[in-house]
């Protein structure tokens, strides 16, 4: 025993064979900290409040703050049977959602392959096809809807009168032909309010572009050095390379825009809480945010779900 | 080779002529998709920059060329009284000033701990890692608003107990950026779980040799982090930033709730839109409508606020088209 030690006398040093894994958790939790002192405080305890809050009749009082009182369903009520423009608003964000999010992930995906490829001025056209994350969030976008001199600036009655009598024709021709296609009304319906959204859309997915670009420029050259050596074409290549290699990103880009839509400032539902909060009415607005947050984790559930068995992972 | 020798010399020039024809296909049809691109950018850009280019337009438009008909786009009477209105509207320098300290705070502080959280969760081995990072994409999932009615309540309730600290009258909410730094710190605020997400997407795809390397050399995790990583995430670091100061200079939801009282651009100006009170000298000046004249304000004001994130974001584009490119996001 004496002489072992003797010969080797670093074995003590290790004698805690975890150190390094000891030590990683130590430092995990250390660089995890902020995080997770906010999680416990601003996130776990104000959801189960929120939930509370829904449940009773909050006030606020001189001296001690905000108080719980009246436990019962008397905000769900509230909500669903006495005011009826909380439903209006949902089955609204509802169908906007359901509009925008395809044809957003869609373009976004057409934008990012167009932008990925080499032109003069690429760099130039991305800054700004990413220029919608700045110049229209918050209180812009807000502002800037149904602005007066805007609209006047291009109405019909001040100038240019017979173009604008142009376009609306054009639109109902449009519509008019599709029908006639037997697309069936609801179909037309949505392509028309997909084209007169451009230029919502392209604000819409200025992240999903960025997101799309940065994942088609994950996948490795030689892939599609590979398939074009074995004589495959650009279509082939589409669809059995760059279509499933960016599939998780498709994935993340879809959660990102129904997040996105569901609680942007101009969401409808978001608005009416965000008045009652701002109105002190602290219990029915919990009551409606605990029945959105439900609504908006049902759906993302499901459609997670659904597009997790479709993604391919390549690892 | 067989068939070429068969039919003889002839046969050269016409399948030479053929590669030709081939050539000028390809050649063709790769102009024409470069035109075709180059179209659809065009217009894209268009659709883009059209807004802006309105809005900043009819900024130094007077109500005169409101109704003229002449007026397309160029103002004729070219004046800043908009502006001037604007600004006048907003509070002046003071308001400013004060958007400008909350916004850059936060944002400072929101990069550090989205950094400091992303690394933690990218690069070291803990039991509660796998659950922290679900609670960052929850965080990122509940509508804001969810919490806010708590969150609200929590600051009100802590100032109260605070008064024997600061005098009778102190309400941390409302009053003070505490609520809003402290959620910044905490990396619970405005989209924080994004940078968050971002971050840790980026270390994640950083090379792991690196920092074995370091280790190996002898330095401790936190001198690594220092000396190796941060430099390497600088241009994640700035896009970050970036998208961090424009959402907190813009946003309203949070600092409608917990910043009610203090002047900033953003909720001033919303306030003032949704109330918009007649102010005589502009309808004077042209008897025209208020509406108008407050719209023509509204689009000044419209420029002021975007008008320093335009700048930061010239400046700092280089930056997030370089980290988009090395962003590592793989799903």
């Amino acid at each position: 025993m004496a002489t072992q030690a003797k010969a080797m006398p670093k074995i003590p040093k290790f004698k805690n064979k975890h150190a390094l894994e000891a030590k990683q958790r130590r430092y995990g939790y250390l660089f995890c900290l902020p995080f997770i002192i906010g999680a416990v405080f601003f996130v776990l305890y104000p959801l189960v409040l929120s939930v509370l809050y829904s449940f009773s009749d909050v006030m606020v009082e001189n001296q001690r703050g905000l108080v719980m009182r009246n436990w019962g369903f008397q905000n769900y009520n509230e909500i669903f049977n006495i005011d009826t423009s909380f439903r209006e608003n949902i089955l609204t964000s509802l169908k906007d959602m359901a509009i925008n999010v395809p044809v957003v992930v869609i373009f976004a995906f057409f934008m990012a392959s167009v932008l990925n490829t080499k032109f003069l001025g690429r760099g130039f056209a991305r800054s700004i096809m990413f220029l919608p994350v700045i110049i229209s969030t918050g209180v812009v976008i807000s502002l800037s809807s149904g602005d007066l001199a805007a609209s006047l600036m291009s109405s019909g009655d001040r100038f240019a009168t017979a173009d604008s009598g142009d376009a609306i024709q054009v639109t109902e021709t449009f519509q008019n032909m599709l029908l006639q296609m037997g697309l069936g009304q609801g179909f037309t319906d949505f392509i028309i309010s997909a084209v007169g959204r451009i230029s919502e859309i392209t604000n819409l997915s200025a992240v999903s572009i960025v997101i799309f670009i940065a994942g088609l420029q994950s996948i490795s050259s030689s892939i599609y050095e590979a398939a074009y050596i074995e004589g495959a074409t650009k279509w082939e290549v589409f669809w059995k390379i760059s279509l499933p290699m960016i599939s998780p990103l498709i994935l993340l880009s879809i959660v990102y825009t129904v997040v996105d839509s569901f609680t942007s400032d101009s969401n409808k539902v978001i608005y009416q809480i965000h008045q009652q909060i701002l109105g002190g009415v602290n219990d029915v607005s919990s009551a409606m945010a605990v029945i959105y947050s439900l609504i908006i984790l049902a759906i993302l559930g499901v459609v997670f779900l659904v597009l997790s068995k479709i993604v391919f992972y390549q690892d | 080779m067989s068939s070429l020798s068969k039919a003889g010399v002839p046969d050269i020039p016409h399948t030479k002529r053929k590669m030709d024809k081939a050539k000028a296909k390809k050649y063709f049809f790769k102009y024409v998709v470069s035109l075709v691109r180059w179209i659809f950018i065009l217009g894209m850009c268009f659709v883009v920059l059209y807004p802006l280019f309105s809005k900043i337009m009819i900024s130094f438009m007077s109500i005169e060329d409101m109704y003229n008909a002449s007026v397309h786009y160029i103002p004729q009477q070219f004046t800043f009284n908009n502006y001037l209105n604007a600004w006048t509207r907003f509070g002046g320098w003071e308001t400013f000033v004060n958007t400008f300290i909350l916004t850059l705070l936060c944002s400072v502080l929101q990069v550090a701990s989205a950094t400091l959280v992303g690394y933690g969760l990218a690069r070291f081995k803990f039991r509660l890692n796998k659950l922290v990072f679900v609670l960052v994409i929850v965080a990122m999932l509940l509508p804001p608003d969810l919490l806010f009615s708590p969150r609200y309540g929590i600051f009100l309730n802590l100032g109260l107990s605070m008064r024997w600290l600061f005098g009778e009258d102190f309400t941390m909410i409302g009053d003070t950026y505490i609520p809003m730094l402290a959620f910044a710190i905490t990396c619970t605020g405005l989209k924080c779980s994004l940078y968050i997400f971002l971050m840790r997407q980026f270390f994640r795809g950083m090379p792991k040799e690196l920092e074995e390397a370091a280790y190996v050399d002898g330095a401790g995790p936190l001198k690594t982090f220092i000396k190796i990583m941060l430099p390497g995430a600088v241009s994640m670091m700035v896009t970050v930033f970036l998208f961090s100061f424009v959402w907190q200079w813009l946003d309203t939801s949070y600092t409608s709730v917990f910043c009610k009282n203090i002047d900033l651009i953003s909720t001033r100006f919303s306030d003032l839109s949704n109330s918009w009170v007649t102010d005589p000298s502009a309808t004077t000046s042209a008897g025209g409508s208020t509406a108008l004249s407050t719209s023509l304000v509204k689009n000044a004001g419209i420029v002021i606020i975007i008008a320093p994130l335009i700048v930061l974001y010239a400046f700092t584009q280089r930056f997030f088209v370089e980290s988009i490119s090395r962003s590592g996001l793989v799903g």
